[in-house]
Formats: structure tokens, sequence, C-alpha cells
């Protein structure tokens, strides 16, 4: 039988400590241990998501079925070749990579994810660049934007999945990464474009991100404004 | 499966929502729902397969809490099913939402560890007197297989379950008894407590162990019930919490302590379904420091003012009057559900500041009274309000249990130090995971 020295009260034998005050119990005479039946056991209870996975599978395959088929047949039958329906098709298929393949898998895997959409993107823009007849901007433009886009946000989610930081310094550095990605696309437009390698619109865009960056970083630092604005936005 | 069996019982195929159920599934949202536990603990390690015997034979007297909720083009409504939920392990965090994929379509979940036996259930279908009836009809079921006991239907929680279900059992006894004279609802906002969010999906459970011979003793001297002595221990250190908050606009608002009301006593209806109502007792902080023999003197009057048949009436007839006016029936669903959850935001939990529902004294019949060594009371987590406070009395002791969503302990250190300070005993036991 243990008692909180500051707040009277007894603790129950699966108290460690006072669930009040957090005071440690400390009896010389015995270690604390816990009891062979806690009163609560150590499962967690986990939320589940609120989608049937299987149900949403066979109604995207449904719509994307009669989408591909409605489309070929219009288009076939309208003027007996294939013009627009592999832009529909191919939108269709990017949409389902983008916004339902994601809800469809009870793993979560969101470095795979992001590949795969941007793989998808790729691929249609592909498409679009095959049947418009020419690669030239798919190859000197677009691939070196995809590459840098899905480098940095790769980036962007290990920093703020991985790093055991504070969340705030987390925030604050995919800021600065996001900040470099701006000079990044710039100088990828400028040489598509021929021009010569200068930071114009990037920088008024960087500058403010590193300003906002740099104000997390001080938040970060002072303890009582960051409680203050956690309590401010508790929901 | 097909709801024949059930209608063939004479049990209704499906059922509208009640008058107090209504506000509950338009309010819910991903996060939230009103969930709430009550449990027993017996004096053995509880035998699950018997349990999930007693369990399929409960509701089959109790088929109104297999009822699942569907929503219909204005309304949403309670639709028969034939399955018998299955017994779940209990986890270190209660009353999560309920989700199909766990607990079916069900709108309640039987839980065990070790010798506890726990309902948790959705507030939309029963309010605290309905899941007692449950639990505690479960429990004698359970014992009578384990032991062979016969345990007398004893009301008003243990039913006989060789007798047929009564229709007054799934009454909506709010229009029944509602007059036509409403009472306006607004209120005054009352301070709302706040404080660190505790980590998502986990309410923490702390629970005071208390003699109850001590507790009425001390609750004695004052002249007071439990009841009041509690809720007036509850709103001094309320009062003393908010006259200490730095903010200024917070400060002047009253602390409000809720207290839900059970009808029956009003009126001889039978219903497990909801039908009960509140009275939320106000203390003004900002008029000056108060003694406990002034807050129990507030309770009292501010109870017994309330209480009174008339004005328990006027409130729930105003909701009755509004369910069944012309021009709010005819509103699709999925408006009515955007306005009650709107009203429920701004005027559901704003008007106390936390809840102490209090189960009472449960008395159980002899052959019960044996093994029954606990009940726990758990409220779950409001939509705004962080913290509530369930209560129950049994085997002569009282369980008060306080469940939150933040991490900060003032609130219950404050009351269960008074009552220390009183000379009452406590124990305190909660349900921290053991750091490692």
């Amino acid at each position: 039988m243990s008692y909180c020295v500051h707040c009277g009260v007894e603790l129950a034998p699966s108290e460690r400590d006072c669930p009040l005050c957090g005071t440690a119990v400390q009896d010389p005479r015995c270690d604390w241990q816990p009891p062979e039946t806690p009163p609560y056991p150590d499962i967690m209870d986990v939320r589940e998501a609120r989608i049937d996975r299987r149900y949403a599978r066979q109604l995207v395959a449904i719509l994307l079925t009669a989408n591909a088929v409605i489309s070929l047949l219009l288009d076939v039958f309208s003027d007996g070749r294939l013009s627009w329906s592999p832009y529909v098709i191919g939108g269709a298929l990017l949409v389902c990579c983008w916004f339902v393949l994601p809800l469809l898998f009870t793993f979560r895997r969101p470095y795979m994810f992001v590949w795969i959409d941007f793989a998808a993107l790729g691929l249609f823009l592909l498409l679009v660049a095959l049947m418009t007849g020419g690669l030239g901007w798919y190859l000197s433009l677009f691939i070196p934007l995809l590459l840098l886009t899905v480098l940095i946000l790769s980036l962007v989610m290990l920093a703020l999945r991985r790093l055991e930081w504070p969340w705030l310094s987390r925030v604050a550095l995919a800021c600065l990464l996001v900040g470099l990605y701006l000079p990044g696309v710039e100088s990828i437009i400028r040489s598509f474009g021929g021009l010569d390698l200068r930071f114009e619109w990037s920088f008024y865009a960087a500058v403010p991100i590193a300003v906002v960056a740099l104000a997390l970083l001080l938040v970060e630092r002072n303890k009582p404004l960051k409680n203050e604005i956690r309590k401010k936005l508790f929901i | 499966m097909s709801a024949r069996p059930l209608r063939r019982r004479g049990v209704p195929e499906w059922l509208k929502v009640d008058n107090a159920g209504k506000i509950y599934p338009a309010a819910r949202s991903q996060e939230w729902m009103a969930v709430y536990r009550l449990s027993v603990t017996l004096d053995e390690p509880v035998d699950e397969a018997l349990l999930s015997q007693a369990l399929k034979n409960t509701v089959k007297r109790l088929p109104y809490f297999t009822y699942r909720l569907r929503r219909g083009l204005f309304w949403h409504y309670l639709e028969a099913q034939d399955e018998i939920p299955r017994v779940q392990q209990d986890a270190v965090n209660p009353c999560l939402p309920f989700s199909p994929g766990r607990d079916g379509h069900f709108m309640f979940r039987v839980r065990v560890h070790d010798r506890r036996i726990a309902v948790e259930i959705y507030h939309v279908l029963a309010d605290g007197t309905g899941t007692m009836t449950l639990l505690l009809t479960l429990v004698a079921e359970y014992l009578r297989l384990k032991y062979a006991l016969r345990i007398p239907a004893a009301a008003p929680y243990i039913l006989d379950l060789r007798e047929k279900p009564r229709p007054g059992e799934w009454e909506d006894s709010f229009p029944v008894y509602a007059r036509r004279a409403a009472r306006p609802r607004g209120e005054e906002a009352a301070y709302p407590l706040r404080g660190t969010p505790a980590e998502r999906g986990y309410l923490q459970v702390t629970t005071a162990i208390i003699d109850t011979g001590r507790l009425s003793g001390a609750a004695k001297k004052y002249g007071a019930t439990i009841n009041t002595y509690l809720a007036a221990l509850i709103l001094r250190a309320l009062a003393d919490m908010a006259a200490q908050d730095p903010r200024r606009r917070l400060r002047t608002r009253p602390v409000k302590l809720s207290m839900p009301v059970s009808l029956r006593k009003y009126y001889p209806s039978v219903t497990l379904r909801n039908f009960s109502s509140y009275v939320n007792v106000p203390v003004y902080p900002t008029y000056g420091s108060y003694s406990l023999e002034d807050i129990i003197r507030i309770v009292t009057h501010c109870m017994g003012y309330e209480m009174t048949e008339q004005l328990m009436n006027a409130r729930f007839s105003s909701n009755v009057l509004a369910e069944q006016s012309k021009a709010i029936r005819p509103v699709p669903l999925a408006l009515k559900r955007l306005i009650l959850r709107l009203m429920y935001v701004l005027t559901g939990e704003r008007y106390f500041t936390t809840v102490l529902s209090n189960m009472g004294r449960v008395d159980l019949p002899e052959g019960m009274r044996e093994h029954v060594k606990r009940m726990d009371f758990i409220i779950g987590p409001g939509r705004s309000n962080p913290l509530s406070i369930g209560c129950v009395s049994v085997s002569g002791q009282t369980f008060l249990t306080f469940s939150k969503t933040i991490r900060e302990s003032e609130l219950e250190r404050r009351v269960l130090t008074a009552l220390i300070r009183e000379g009452v005993p406590v124990t305190v036991e909660s349900n921290r995971r053991a750091k490692t």
C-alpha cells in the first residue's frame, strides 16, 4: 500500500507514480512491481478507416472499364480512328492512381505512392507528347522538373516522418527544402527557354519561405509560446 | 440475414431514433462519437465462452440493443438485425468510436478483461439506465450459467430472460409525456476547461475508489447527499481553477456542472432507450470565493428548483416540439445534419464545463452481490469538453471516474485532495501505460 506524498491519495498497486501529480512512489523497503493482472490490458484499440475497400475496388474497376469502353466506342464510331479517347482513358487512369489507389490498400507506403503518382503523370504526359508528335519539351523540360519534384518531395516526407526532431523543426526543414526547390525549378525553365542562368522570381518566393522556417525554429525554442499556441489551437 | 425471427417475437423491424438520441448521429464525426461504458468486476476471471452464451441469451430478451443505425431521407432510424455481437477483448483506451470492421453494425460492444465485463455503447441507443439493465441482466445470466444460480429478476436493472420483450422497453417516451409548453433552450455559455491535448484516440481514465460509508458520513456533515456533496466539490475545484485562469474573458463566465437526471422517476416509463434530461448547476467565480457550504447550498437549491416535473417537462418538450415541427420534418437529412451539428457545437457542450453523471447506489439481488466486487462508469470524450466524470456505488464502495482527453490532472487532483482533507480516504487507479 503506497501513498502519494504530495496528494495524500493511496495508489492502487498498478500505479508506479501518482496519476494526479506524477510524483514517483519510492518505497525504500520494496521496489515497485507491476501487478500480475493490470486494471487495463496493454492492447491499444486503433480507430478503423471507414472505407469498405472491397466495395471501393469493385466500384472503381467498373467505372474505369465503363469509361474506357464507352470512350473507345464513341471515338472509333465517330471518325473510324483513335483520336481523343486515349486522353480520356489516360486521364481516368491518372486520377485513379492519384486519388483512388491509396484508398484501396490497407498498408501505408507513402513513398511508394508518391513515386507511382509521378510515374503515372510521366506516362500520361508521354502519351500526350507522342500523340501530339513532339518529345522535345517532354525530355528537356518535363522530365527534369518531374525528377526534381519527386526528389524534393521525398526529402520533405523523410524530414517530416523520419527525423526525430521536434515537429516545428521538421516543418522548418521542410520549408527550407521547398525554398531550395523553387530556384531549381526556375533554372530548369530558363535552361529550356535558352536563357542565361539567373534567379529572379524564385528568389522572391524562397526568401519568405526561409523567413517562415526561421520563425518556426524560434517558436520551437520558446516553450511557453509553443504551449500557448497548442492550447489555443486545441480542437 | 433477414429480420423475420425478430418480427416473429413481436419486435418492430425498424424504429425512429428517440428524441434525445437524434443529436448524436448528426454531431458525430470520424474522430468523435458519444460513447460511454459501464462495467462490472467479478470475483473470478471471466469465462469468455460462457459470456458469449450469456450474451446470446440476453439479447434475445433485449433485442432492442442489437438494432443498427441507418440513414433515411429525412431522419436516421434504427433497423432490427438478428446477428449477435461477439465478445471482444478489452483495451487500454476505452470508448473509441464504433466502426463496422470491428463492431459489425452494432452500437454496443461487450468487452472482457480478466475479471471485468464491460459494455460500451453509443448514446444514440440508450441512456445509463438502459445500459445498466443490459449489463446487469447479462451478468446475472453469466452467473446463472457459471454457478447454476437462480438470480431473481430485480427492478430496475435485472430482467427475467424467460419473459418476452415488452413493447414499452423500446418506446420513445419523450413525445408520450411531452406537453405543449416549452422552455427556451438558451443559456449562458460556461467556462471551458482546456489543456494540452493527450494522445489521439487515448481516453485517459483515473478512477477514485472511495468507501461509500465514509463518503456518506462526510456528506452528512453538511446535510447533503453523496451526489450533492461530490457536485459541490467538483464545482468548487472548477471555480478555483476558473478564478486563477489568466484569460480574463473566460474568467467572467460561470463554471457549470451538468448533471443528467433520469426522467423515469417522474413518469411510469419502462423504456430502455434515452429518457433523461439534465440540470446545469452554475457557480460564478467572478463574484467572489465560495466555501463548500455555499456551493452545497447552491447545488441543493438549484437541483431542487430544476428537478420539478414541470420544469423538466418543459425542457424536453421544447426538443419534442422542434422535432415535430412541420417546418423541420421535411428538411432532408443532409441539411438537418448540418444544422444539428452546428447547434451541437454552438449550444450542446458550450453550456457546461463538465458532466457529473451519477448512477447512484446499485442494489444487487442475493446471489449476485457475493460475486460483484466493483462497477465502473466511464463517460467517453466530449466533442469539445475534454473532461467528464462518472460515478457509481456498489458493494460499499463508490467509484468516481474522471475521463479526459487532456494531459493535465488539475481538476481531479483538486477534487480528490479536497476529499482527503475532509477525512475521506481515496485510492486512485488509472489506465496509464507503464513507462519502459
